[in-house]
């Protein structure tokens, strides 16, 4: 069925983005627009119904001897699937989204029309990336979103901030070259772009050495895109050189990311085991590392940058177990993180505003002056930590659950002790931040919660923590449906 | 093992890590047998909108592709700005008045200025007959950028031909990206796809002679809808992006 409002949730940012930078300079059209553009981001993915939508209306047609493929039908245009997942994925980034604009629009005292127009452009990419059904068209929007990631940590400026996006840029060309030579030889092998034509393409390919090449290829790229182990401190450099509100977003668009492009893996390659084990081993090893190295920093954002790193890492154990229940469990424990995570980068926002430092040599003493932000700290860490019942614990008790069905026990005690180390990783920057004296001369003076901070964020905060309870108390009109999505990629689309 | 050794012994594992990955990739590529695929009906079907099959593949059949990576471009332009000051955190850094490096020759400064009208030409003739000749926008675009780029290399900034600041350069590009985007807009008010194809209609969805085709009909004897518009749209954003870039890099070389 042909769904309009499909292709607006791509266009629409893309407008919006070209629109914010001819008005970058007029400081009170770009906060108008940047509202208003995100009240419509927000809305079009609820009110777009499901379905499919053909750009340029070329229909799939029966397919001629002279094609040489084995498809009796075979799709002309460039399609986009939307249906619930895409539904949730999307309406999630532009949720998280909406916060990060709003914070800027709120906090700075000159917006840049530049740096809102950036954010319009990862999103319109990763809502790309969600619902193309085109492994090309796939690609194009990942190069999008690469660069404009890697400008919006350059806008934060400093030098911490051009290394990284330096890194993100070089790593982002390899991998992205890495994924078109993948496509290409896909496409020289099979003649199709459409994921679902590729993927009955595939079946009976399979010991075909070009596919095993592009398999090799495509995992790379995904494996930077995700920001999973030899990758890990790119992704996190980027993290900690945002300002903390932007890092939630880019975090979250990682995940996203992630899932989105899993699911296209197992689609093409599921019967690859040697595929999954490769996802699952490098997902494990982001985990364990990502954790470990997050007990080990001294600065908050950087803190909080590994564990988004090693929670990244948990939901690429679940979807690299490649059975129904761990590719639903990862899914879900995608979007629950997702939310987690941005609530506790939010609250070290309010830290870095008022700071100026998220040092923990410079911070202290911070509960006095801001018990509320505790408050929703301790919350925060404890949703991360999957603590019942907020909605992370769901999640992460059913990939343990799935490790165990899956035969792998072993793997269980792992996720457990990464989420332990997490944890603890969690509590002592809480620690060091709201409960230790605080001995330094920068004394934060009057940090209040209400004081010299919009109530925006502080409402952001408030909605965050209502998410996760509810999804934590009602999660299965959520995980059913990842369920039927996992379903649906082991049997067929 | 010094520090010297282990970085010699690093590029070594490198090295080999490189040979065994390139072998894999040149092996699959030699017993490589290509599929048409879709292509193939591409180019079967192509002619009925324009005879520049390339042209027909980039606008229409992969359109959307076309435009995300016009997109790649202008999130690069946009982001070669943000190094230099427009638009970061806390107010944009202001930009300085550059001169050329050292006065031009004379012979330069009176062949320069023909020279540069008749590249710009040669630039709009590739982007207007880019559906029925070899060309098409992105080439006519970054041809036309090559002429802006002669003339400030030789006049400098402030008296070039094109005379264009970089907030003029911004405008046009933004009009470049939203011709190609609203134009994609009117098939989907129209036929409910986007980027459908309004001008030649290849599946019946307007019927041949309604408003919105002759709409779109140019002035010669093919078919091509809005591929011609949208080469110009194309061309417009190459070339404003092209000299965005150039005029970037030209202030900071002084700084």
């Amino acid at each position: 069925m042909n769904s309009e409002l499909i292709p607006l949730m791509v266009i629409f940012p893309l407008i919006s983005a070209i629109l914010l930078n001819l008005m970058h300079g007029k400081d009170k059209v770009v906060r108008a627009y940047g509202i208003l553009a995100m009240l419509v981001v927000l809305v079009v993915p609820i009110f777009a119904s499901y379905g499919n939508h053909l750009f340029g209306a070329h229909p799939v047609v029966d397919t001629l001897p002279q094609l040489k493929i084995s498809l009796s039908e075979v799709n002309l245009a460039i399609e986009y699937n939307f249906a619930f997942l895409q539904k949730a994925l999307v309406f999630l980034l532009a949720a998280i989204a909406t916060f990060a604009v709003l914070s800027h629009i709120s906090n700075e005292k000159k917006v840049s029309g530049v740096y809102l127009s950036m954010i319009m452009l990862s999103i319109a990419a990763v809502s790309a990336v969600v619902m193309a059904n085109d492994i090309f068209n796939m690609f194009v929007f990942l190069e999008i979103m690469t660069i404009a990631q890697a400008a919006i940590v350059i806008a934060v400026g400093g030098v911490s901030g051009y290394k990284a996006a330096f890194k993100y840029l070089v790593f982002g060309g390899v991998a992205g070259a890495s994924i078109l030579l993948g496509i290409a030889l896909l496409l020289g092998t099979f003649g199709v772009l459409n994921i679902s034509d590729l993927h009955n393409s595939l079946s009976g390919n399979m010991t075909n050495p070009i596919v095993l090449t592009a398999v090799g290829l495509i995992v790379i790229g995904w494996l930077f895109e995700s920001g999973l182990f030899p990758f890990h401190t790119i992704k996190s450099n980027m993290y900690s050189a945002a300002k903390p509100d932007i890092a939630a977003l880019l975090q979250t668009q990682t995940k996203i990311v992630l899932v989105a492009l899993a699911i296209v893996l197992l689609r093409l390659f599921g019967g690859y085991s040697n595929m999954t084990a490769v996802m699952l081993g490098l997902s494990v090893g982001t985990l364990i590392i990502g954790s470990v190295m997050a007990l080990l920093q001294t600065d908050f954002r950087r803190l909080l940058a590994f564990t988004a790193v090693s929670q990244a890492g948990l939901v690429g154990i679940g979807i690299g177990l490649g059975t129904r229940l761990g590719i639903a469990a990862g899914i879900f424990h995608a979007i629950n993180d997702a939310i987690a995570m941005s609530l506790l980068f939010i609250t070290v926002y309010f830290i870095y505003e008022r700071a100026k430092t998220t040092e923990f040599k410079r911070l202290g003493g911070l509960l006095v002056q801001a018990p509320k932000l505790a408050f929703i700290q301790i919350i925060g860490i404890l949703i991360v930590s999957g603590v019942p019942p907020f909605n992370a614990y769901q999640s992460e008790f059913r990939i343990i659950d799935a490790t165990i069905q899956a035969g792998h026990p072993e793997l269980g005690v792992l996720v457990i002790l990464g989420t332990i180390l997490t944890f603890v990783a969690l509590m002592k920057g809480f620690y060091l931040t709201f409960l230790k004296e605080n001995t330094t001369k920068i004394a934060l003076g009057k940090v209040h919660i209400y004081n010299g901070l919009p109530t925006v964020t502080y409402v952001t905060l408030i909605i965050l923590v209502i998410a996760c309870v509810g999804i934590g108390l009602f999660p299965m009109p959520f995980y059913d449906r990842a369920y039927s999505v996992a379903l649906k990629i082991l049997v067929g689309w | 093992m010094k520090f010297q050794q282990s970085q010699e012994m690093r590029n070594l594992i490198a090295a080999i890590f490189v040979g065994i990955f390139s072998y894999f990739i040149i092996k699959a590529l030699t017993d490589f047998d290509i599929v048409p695929g879709v292509s193939y009906i591409y180019n079967l079907r192509g002619p009925l909108i324009a005879p520049n099959m390339i042209t027909v593949i980039l606008f229409d059949w992969r359109g959307y592709d076309t435009l995300g990576e016009a997109f790649i471009l202008i999130t690069a332009v946009l982001t070669t700005g943000i190094l230099f000051g427009r638009g970061v955190l806390g107010g944009d850094v202001s930009e300085k008045d550059s001169t050329p490096i050292r006065p031009s020759t004379i012979v330069q400064k009176v062949f320069a200025a023909p020279l540069v009208f008749i590249i710009v030409a040669f630039g709009v003739v590739i982007t207007l007959g880019g559906h029925i000749t070899p060309g098409g926008g992105f080439q006519g675009g970054s041809v036309i950028a090559t002429a802006f780029f002669l003339s400030v290399v030789v006049y400098g900034f402030k008296k070039n031909v094109f005379n264009l600041s970089h907030n003029s350069l911004e405008t046009l590009e933004g009009v470049g990206a939203l011709i190609y985007l609203c134009l994609g807009l009117v098939g989907l008010g129209l036929s409910g796809y986007y980027l459908y194809n309004v001008g030649a209609d290849l599946y019946p969805y307007l019927g041949v002679g309604d408003t919105a085709t002759r709409l779109f009909s140019y002035p010669d004897s093919t078919n091509a809808g809005i591929i011609p518009y949208l080469n110009i749209g194309i061309a417009l954003k190459v070339l404003s992006g092209f000299c965005t870039i150039i005029t970037v890099l030209w202030g900071a070389e002084k700084k």
